[in-house]
């Protein structure tokens, strides 16, 4: 198998051996006629693009392991001076296929594809991430729930960059946030009702932050047991999604489909 | 680009623009037409604009067509109770390549793919459930994609229509024919399991 792959490259020769790694598959696109490029979060070498030979072919040797969110086995080539890697084979691990029989639970996977891929850096290995798209998926698929997953991927996405700010206090001037904080998109934090801005805020429970802080710092199965979602969850998912927004500079364009509610 | 004279790689470069066309295939079909006489690239860049401002949309099915509505929707021989929904113009071609298939049409002209922010207003549905309220349609076949984009499409279709009272069927997706089961990832053979069918 090796060999035969060998003898088709002529660039063979700038080819590193095999790496053998787990993945998520974010997202494909088509590349020329027959190949796709596959935008992939990898357990132990953070995301990366490769190349998938032939992958757009009806027969192609991957059927449907290269579909976006799948969990997958891989065996890639490095290539010396290449943004892209080379594909050698996949397996299927898992399979998140079944998302698509709801359209906002398939809404809400791709929003984790997309801030993933938008947020994370190239080939910077972070298992700790790779840990929680993992969990965060498998939580979608199970509990069929949205906001607590995507809550908890976002306050986690938050913090292991370290942006997560401080919710007790108002970002422009300081001061403790009473019961209520607004938050006005662009700002990387909760405004007091003096610095709030008349325009495009919305509030929120401090309490609510609070609470979801304490449930964050458990397992999303632990925190999705526990019972019916509290309430608020919609406004505390909407600020901490506006922050990572904000953060990348960019609207996510998974983010607006989320709010159309269809 | 620096290998070839400028025209010429404008010519490889737009092809390359094209679905399904790389590098090297433009350059053949670029080295093709610069051997070919003047007549032949005249009559190619006139079908071009020709196709270009004399197809249009058909008014209730979408597909394109000279004349609206197109000759799927206007031919007596086909059945007006069997609708085929597909993703693109060209689907139409590969259902009506089978010969089986004796209904109507209608195009999406693309999938649900939250990704590239396609969402249900994007695509072409509203002469969709115009068509279904005169009551003759009885069955709608989902023809998407079987790719990840096709089946939300079709799930999200099928919790539309099937409260209408219309059957709702989608194209079995599984082992290719003439491929072998050894090869099958555990959702294509699961798709596979889940369309089998009495023999
Ligand atoms: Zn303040
Ligand atoms: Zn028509």
């Amino acid at each position: 198998m090796l060999n035969s792959f060998a003898c088709r490259r002529v660039d063979i020769s700038f080819e590193m051996p095999l790496r053998e790694t787990e993945a998520l598959v974010l997202r494909t696109h088509r590349l020329g006629e027959a190949d796709k490029i596959v935008s992939l979060l990898t357990r132990q070498y953070g995301r990366l693009r490769a190349v998938a030979s032939g992958a757009q072919r009806p027969k192609s040797r991957y059927g449907g392991t290269l579909e976006p969110l799948s969990y997958i086995r891989l065996w890639i080539f490095e290539r010396e001076n290449r943004d892209l890697l080379r594909i050698n084979s996949a397996e299927l691990a898992e399979s998140f296929f079944s998302m698509q029989n709801d359209y906002r639970i398939q809404i809400a996977a791709q929003y984790v594809a997309e801030a993933a891929e938008r947020f994370l850096p190239e080939r910077e290995a972070n298992e700790r991430v790779f840990r929680l798209l993992l969990a965060v998926l498998r939580a979608i698929k199970r509990s069929g729930e949205v906001n607590r997953p995507l809550i908890y991927f976002n306050y986690w996405l938050l913090r292991l960059g370290g942006f997560l700010p401080d919710f007790g206090v108002c970002a422009s001037c300081g001061a403790a946030l009473g019961a209520q904080g607004y938050y006005s998109s662009g700002a990387h934090g909760l405004s007091c009702s003096a610095c709030q801005l008349p325009q495009e805020s919305f509030g929120l429970a401090v309490s609510d932050l609070n609470s979801v802080t304490a449930s964050c710092q458990g397992t999303l199965d632990r925190w999705i047991l526990s019972g019916k979602p509290p309430s608020g969850m919609n406004e505390v998912r909407r600020f901490l999604e506006a922050l990572i927004e904000t953060q990348l500079e960019r609207k996510l364009v998974t983010r607006d489909l989320l709010e159309g509610g269809h | 680009m620096k290998d070839f004279a400028e025209p010429l790689a404008r010519l490889i470069d737009e092809l390359k623009r094209l679905p399904g066309i790389g590098q090297k295939s433009a350059q053949r079909i670029a080295f093709h037409l610069e051997r070919s006489s003047r007549e032949d690239a005249e009559r190619l860049s006139a079908a071009i604009l020709d196709a270009k401002d004399k197809i249009k949309f058909c008014s209730q099915c979408n597909n394109f067509t000279e004349v609206d509505p197109c000759r799927y929707c206007t031919d007596p021989g086909r059945s007006q109770e069997v609708i085929c929904v597909v993703e693109t113009p060209y689907n139409v071609v590969n259902v009506e390549k089978t010969r089986e298939f004796n209904g109507r049409y209608h195009v999406l002209h693309g999938a649900l793919s939250p990704l590239q922010g396609i969402g249900p207003e994007q695509l072409r549905l509203k002469n969709l459930f115009e068509r279904l309220k005169g009551g003759q349609v009885k069955e709608i076949i989902v023809a998407t994609n079987p790719n990840v984009e096709g089946e939300a499409t079709a799930i999200y279709l099928s919790k539309l229509i099937k409260p209408l009272g219309i059957r709702v069927t989608r194209i079995a997706m599984g082992i290719p024919v003439g491929s072998e089961l050894e090869f099958a990832d555990e959702v294509t053979m699961l798709k596979a399991l889940e369309g089998r069918r009495e023999i």
